[in-house]
């Protein structure tokens, strides 16, 4: 009796801790225009004013009571604001008349003309106008200087540390965020004197490398990387209380940002009362300090706030103009008021609901376009795998959508069985509406229409092709993947320590999943899994990995694409790289950088697609419409957005776009940000490429590929599981041949049989 | 003599998957990953030390103190277990104690459809109540989990096995002394049959506490999981988190297991005796 | 299904008035307000979702069309309907026996110790163990690279393939770890309720033990065998979520098992073959349900 007795009060106890402890990080975004229906806040881009260059829309803001400055330190312009505009200014600063000998990072400017910056060294020898002589050795020394308005830079001694960002109050205090040179220090906060140019460290010490926010009488300390928020009460000279909502919600904000520490992925400016307003590409929001819940006034997928570049660049500054006004900058320098109107009406009048199985960014562009272009459709994107679900889950829910008649109208067939999807009449049969969501200039149709089985089902939206880089004699025997394997062999039999390729950073699998996207061997029109084909393409692959570089403690996850680099190492005699099978998703960065490697060393020959008689390719961002779709006129819009110049401009970096006009205009596109490539070996010795355009030659082979690719490669997730884990186990030598081919065996032959 | 010590080697057999697992969770990051690196690698075989040499509750720690979700998932599983547990009784003592004191054909037949539903897995009937669960608006609600729970045919089999010892010559006793039927069932029914119902809600919890199909199936939203689905969902790295996760699973097992147990037994056993 | 007995003593039938049906009716009405409200839930949630399964059976997958018998046709043709029947009838037909075999003999020899109260509550344990809990101890102990596999390669033995050619068999072995306490249980509460008496009795008059066992005990745990059957059989269903944590929706042939197939049925949206298939199942365990009633009522 005893013992039951407490067992049952552990059991109450239980139940009451347990109910307590709940929900302690939840934040609440409270989402504005929900309650009336009517009052939004309305966009209005700015145009550059006269007499400004490119960089209008870069530099944060500083705003002393309502007067905005921002500098650019690209272009060395000023802007004031200037009515609804701004005026602009050349920057004075002594430093910057010396061409060429300082290169401006950061630069701030108050009304007046007095400021501070960030500058160093320039690595670059202006005058010489090209960057063939490097330096023996950069320094990177970052210096910080007090700017008076006659133009007069004052260094301020920093000591062993360095300064990073700064920023005025309103009264003209400076602070900034110092870290000691070798970034092993924790980031402190400082007050620099403006007119003695001293700094004062205060005792607030951040664990990450945030930025600084001046909000009233707060001093917000943020980091885009980490997701840590501190904040300092300037009156109370100590940290604030009551801050954890603030803290909690910026954290699940910048999840998933992407910032790379140079570029700003979110900013935090003052609003009015003891409010602060924030943006990241998520949207923009305002929080009141002392309150639990954080509104959201703008939803980033509605307007330019979450448009990204071509390379992933979103929103960066913003800042508050007074009136429910705010200034933000967006993606491509683009400067955007968003001013609230209470009598604007909200424009959605319905909803589209998109059906992909993991998040893809660039479906989030096709998103923002399609919103920005139609704001009265609300777009709705459903992840099929989040939150640790599987591939099962995510299609049985979809199932789950269909049978209740109530499906998605888009569907991104990415991963999916698309065979299955089609037989069973899943999908809408776009045949009739190609002219319609065409794009004006065209559609390599080869790419974008390969689902036309018996009736067109799905659009893709990008894709990717296979290469092969290696020397010519290789290339001439090289046609399939068992022959790739046999001269990869070839060479690390002739010469010891020489390897055929560098793989050293891939786990097994990995090594699978490229062989399958490359060669393609293992995709068929009808779907089928081929048992000899999967046993020789096993067979293939181990003997690829045999004869390549590999360590132990392999990386999770390597962009192959990216591994053409290594081939400057063949330069060495120690360790030759010989091929480089990859694939190639970016004009850009991959097409551009391949036959530029190809113009700089004669012995090397590009060969697009491996197989001969499968020319392969992987298409992405397959949508396709429901059949028993609610909102199938939409749907339609949204491929065709999809489809459009504007959207398909956005996707340099993830995948070769579809839309001719935007495909071809990668041959005559100037390279601007890098005209060369310099790279060591490992001998430490530097080298240097030049990295150009495509010349007419180059540009009609890839055409030539484009235009006889037959061979998509979609399988869908579980299949390539099965495939890549059991052949990585038989690479690793758990299981021997056979009975890695008997599983995948097993696996297709229970699965046809279904 | 011998008995005792095949028993034993029984009993430690038994006991040694859990044993590991407590053990196992006591063990720090690297002594961890050691032991299951061969998992990983494919390499070599498995060998845990017994016992750990730096024995560490940081697991624990973690898990109670910086993973807010724990807590929300272990309740959700608690409270839709409490609630099924006690609607289940609500609504199966009547009915069992219903079928046990029937005799018409018909009542004899339902009987029979309910037990061949209770044998039913779930996956059979899967498709059909997701759409009956959609077309009420229950779909991503606990509601989901808990009504077609609370409706489960097994109670009612384990009670009516204890209900149906009950000699009906006590009930007529009852009924001659102008008892209605209704305080005949709550003043010697429920008494009687006490053991049975015990034995509902103690395999009742097991089986709920256990529950992975229907939350896979019918929630979407994070924040309604419960917590057997919460553990094959922690990411592959952490696997110290998974172990101290599953031993704290164990306990509210374990508990109602130790407070079922003693009722069971001797519930069923005088049951036996008594005439 | 009959009245359960009272163990070891047999029903008074001279005083026991034989009633007619219709006077059985009437008596249980009074009843009806008891059954009510749980049937009226049992046949929302499980009884109305079934007939409308059934109803499915007869249409198209998608497009709700009348296919009249195609989905049974394509069922009984299906290969992976054949696999996974066999399988789950093989596991059935292997572990029940099994179950109830090994769990009497234990709980006999139980029966006649004297410290059996521990290694009761210890046998039963297994059962307290949610499934999700031991996936990571099942595959540390199992696996290819696991302990015991090391063990036996220690002993010189050679790697077995506990979740490839193997798997059958752990799966079985999951399944005895699991019930085997509470079967035990069962069994012992049966045999301790046999009073006492009965086998002194029989002793004094020359039977041995044996005969004791065969004829005095056995028969009277008859409705226990029961109770043990239909529990076991339940339970043997269940084994399907140690199959799916441990190996996926497509494991090794041999424990490729009925639940497998309608989960990746529903995941390929196969639905008319779900739904016929649902109601094949149904009628087989109505059918075998059916069958053991009337083994049961006529021995009795």
């Amino acid at each position: 009796m005893k013992r039951k007795k407490f067992a049952a009060w552990a059991a109450a106890l239980m139940m009451v801790l347990s109910g307590c402890a709940d929900n302690s990080a939840e934040v609440a975004v409270k989402e504005m225009s929900a309650d009336t229906g009517k009052g939004r806040y309305v966009e209005q881009i700015i145009t550059p004013p006269e007499g400004a260059s490119d960089g209008f829309g870069a530099g944060e803001f500083v705003n002393t009571d309502g007067k905005i400055v921002f500098s650019s330190p690209h272009t060395y312009e000023r802007y004031t604001a200037d009515g609804d505009g701004f005026e602009a200014s050349r920057l004075n600063a002594d430093i910057l008349d010396e061409t060429g000998k300082y290169y401006l990072i950061d630069i701030k400017t108050l009304p007046d003309g007095s400021g501070a910056l960030i500058y160093m060294d320039s690595v670059y020898d202006e005058d010489d106008g090209s960057e063939e002589s490097v330096p023996e050795s950069i320094d990177l020394t970052y210096h910080f200087a007090l700017l008076a308005p006659d133009g007069t830079t004052t260094e301020v001694d920093t000591g062993n540390s360095d300064i990073y960002d700064f920023e005025f109050t309103k009264d003209g205090r400076l602070f900034c965020m110092m870290q000691s040179k070798d970034m092993n220090g924790t980031p402190v906060l400082c007050e620099v004197d403006t007119k003695t140019a001293a700094v004062k460290p205060m005792s607030v010490n951040t664990s990450s490398r945030c930025n600084i926010d001046i909000a009233g009488k707060y001093l917000v300390l943020s980091s885009d990387t980490s997701g840590e928020l501190m904040v300092y009460d300037m009156e109370k000279n100590s940290m604030a209380d009551d801050t954890d909502t603030l803290e909690a919600f910026w954290k699940e904000m910048i999840k998933g940002e992407n910032s790379n520490g140079m570029e700003p992925v979110g900013d935090i400016c003052e609003g009015e009362e003891n409010s602060v307003y924030l943006v990241c590409s998520k949207g923009l929001y305002r929080y009141e300090f002392g309150k639990t819940t954080v509104e959201q006034l703008i939803d980033g997928k509605t307007c330019m706030i979450g448009m990204k570049s071509g390379y992933g660049q979103g929103v960066s500054y913003i800042t508050y103009e007074g009136d429910d006004s705010l200034l933000v900058q967006c993606a491509d320098n683009t400067l955007v008021r968003y001013k609230y109107d209470p009598d604007a009406p909200d424009l959605v009048k319905t909803k589209l609901r998109v059906f992909v199985l993991e998040d893809m960014p660039e479906l989030d562009s096709v998103v923002n376009s399609f919103r920005r272009a139609d704001p009265t459709v609300d777009v709705i994107i459903e992840t099929g795998m989040e939150n640790g679900k599987t591939y099962e889950d995510a299609m049985k829910e979809l199932t789950t959508q269909v049978m209740s008649d109530d499906p998605p109208d888009v569907l991104i067939l990415d991963g999916m069985d698309i065979k299955n999807l089609t037989d069973k009449k899943l999908l809408k049969d776009l045949s009739g509406d190609i002219a319609d969501i065409t794009p004006e200039g065209g559609l390599l149709e080869k790419a974008a229409l390969w689902n036309d089985e018996g009736g067109l089902w799905s659009a893709a939206g990008g894709f990717s092709i296979p290469a092969i880089v290696c020397d010519t004699g290789s290339a001439d025997s090289i046609h399939s993947l068992a022959e790739l394997a046999k001269a990869a062999e070839k060479i690390h039999d002739e010469k010891k320590g020489s390897y055929a390729m560098d793989l050293e950073m891939i786990n097994s699998s990995e090594i699978a999943r490229n062989a399958v996207l490359i060669s393609g061997e293992l995709s068929d029109k009808n779907g089928a899994l081929d048992s000899a084909a999967v046993r020789s393409f096993f067979e293939s692959c181990k003997r690829i990995s045999d004869a390549s570089c590999r360590k132990d403690g392999a990386m999770e996850e390597y962009d192959i694409s990216r591994l053409f680099i290594s081939i400057l190492d063949s330069v060495s005699d120690d360790m030759e790289f010989h091929f480089v099978p990859s694939m190639l998703s970016s004009y850009t960065y991959d097409i551009n950088a391949i036959t530029s490697l190809k113009d700089y060393d004669s012995s090397i020959s590009l060969k697009y697609g491996l197989n001969d008689d499968k020319h392969s390719f992987v298409p992405s961002l397959n949508a396709g419409i429901c059949s028993s779709a609610k909102n199938a006129d939409n749907a339609k819009a949204f491929i065709k957005c999809m489809l459009s110049d504007e959207t398909q401009k956005t996707f340099s970096q993830q995948f070769l776009p579809v839309n001719s006009n935007c495909f071809k205009a990668n041959f005559e596109d100037d390279i601007y940000f890098t005209t060369g490539m310099t790279i060591s070996n490992d001998k430490g010795e530097m080298l240097s490429y030049d990295w150009n355009n495509t010349d007419e030659d180059e540009e009609s082979q890839l055409m030539a590929y484009i235009d006889s690719m037959d061979t998509p490669v979609m399988l869908d997730k579980k299949t390539m599981e099965v495939i890549c884990g059991n052949c990585a186990n038989y690479i690793d030598g758990s299981m021997t041949l056979d009975e890695a081919v008997k599983a995948v065996e097993d696996y297709t032959s229970i699965r046809s049989r279904e | 003599m011998l008995v005792y010590i095949f028993f034993a080697v029984l009993c430690a057999a038994v006991m040694l998957p859990v044993i590991m697992m407590v053990l196992l969770s006591l063990n720090d990051e690297t002594e961890l990953a050691s032991a299951i690196m061969p998992l990983e690698s494919g390499k070599g075989f498995c060998a845990p030390d017994p016992l750990p040499f730096f024995p560490t509750f940081s697991h624990y720690k973690k898990l109670m103190l910086y993973t807010p979700e724990f807590y929300r998932v272990f309740f959700n599983s608690l409270r839709n277990t409490a609630v099924i547990l006690v609607c289940q009784v609500l609504f199966a003592a009547p009915s069992a104690w219903a079928f046990s004191r029937m005799k018409s054909r018909h009542s004899k037949l339902l009987f029979d459809m309910y037990v061949i539903f209770m044998l039913m897995p779930f996956q059979v009937t899967m498709l059909s109540q997701y759409l009956l669960l959609d077309r009420l608006g229950l779909m991503d609600t606990s509601a989901a989990l808990i009504l077609p729970a609370v409706f489960s045919t097994f109670p009612v089999f384990i009670m009516y096995r204890s209900f149906s010892q009950i000699p009906e010559d006590v009930l007529d006793h009852a009924r001659i002394d102008g008892a209605g039927e209704f305080t005949i069932f709550l003043r010697i029914g429920l008494p009687m049959g006490r053991s049975g119902m015990l034995a509902a809600v103690t395999l009742g919890f097991l089986d709920l506490w256990n529950m992975v199909e229907q939350p896979l199936a019918f929630i979407k939203d994070k924040r309604l999981l419960p917590l057997s689905v919460y553990l094959p969902m922690i990411d592959k790295g952490s696997e110290g988190i998974v172990l101290a996760a599953s031993v704290i699973t164990l306990i509210p097992a374990v508990f109602v297991f130790i407070i079922g147990q003693d009722e069971l037994e001797a519930g069923m056993i005088s049951s036996g005796i008594k005439e | 299904m009959t009245d359960a007995v009272h163990y070891g003593i047999k029903e008074n039938t001279e005083n026991k008035t034989k009633t007619t049906d219709k006077r059985k009716n009437k008596r249980d009405l009074r009843y009806l307000p008891f059954l009510l409200p749980g049937a009226v839930g049992v046949i929302v949630f499980i009884i109305i979702p079934f007939a409308d399964s059934a109803r499915r059976s007869f249409l198209t997958n998608i497009t709700l069309e009348w296919c009249g018998l195609d989905n049974y046709r394509a069922v009984f043709n299906n290969e992976a309907f054949a696999l996974a029947m066999k399988n789950t009838l093989r596991f059935t037909a292997v572990c029940l026996p099994l179950l109830t075999a090994v769990s009497f003999m234990i709980a006999y020899v139980l029966s006649k110790l004297i410290h059996a109260r521990l290694i009761r509550s210890v046998l039963l344990f297994p059962m307290a163990i949610p499934t999700a809990t031991m996936v990571l101890i099942w595959q540390i102990l199992f696996a290819d690279s696991g302990c015991i596999n090391g063990i036996l390669t220690y002993l010189g033995k050679g790697t077995v393939r506990f979740l490839g050619e193997g798997s059958f068999w752990l799966l079985v072995g999951s399944y005895i770890w699991k019930n085997l306490g509470y079967t035990v249980l069962l069994w012992l509460t049966g045999i301790e309720s046999i009073s006492s008496s009965l086998c002194e009795a029989a002793k004094t008059d020359g039977a041995g033990e044996v005969q004791c066992l065969v004829y005095i005990i056995m028969p009277s745990l008859r409705p226990t065998l029961y109770t043990i059957t239909i529990i076991s059989f339940l339970n043997s269903f269940k084994v399907f979520r140690e199959a799916y944590l441990l190996a996926g929706s497509y494991p090794h042939r041999d424990i490729y098992l009925m639940q497998h197939l309608f989960s990746n049925w529903f995941a390929e949206m196969d639905l008319g073959k779900m739904a016929a298939a649902a109601v094949c199942v149904f009628t087989v365990v109505f059918v075998a349900a059916a069958l053991l009633k009337k083994v049961w009522d006529r021995e009795w």
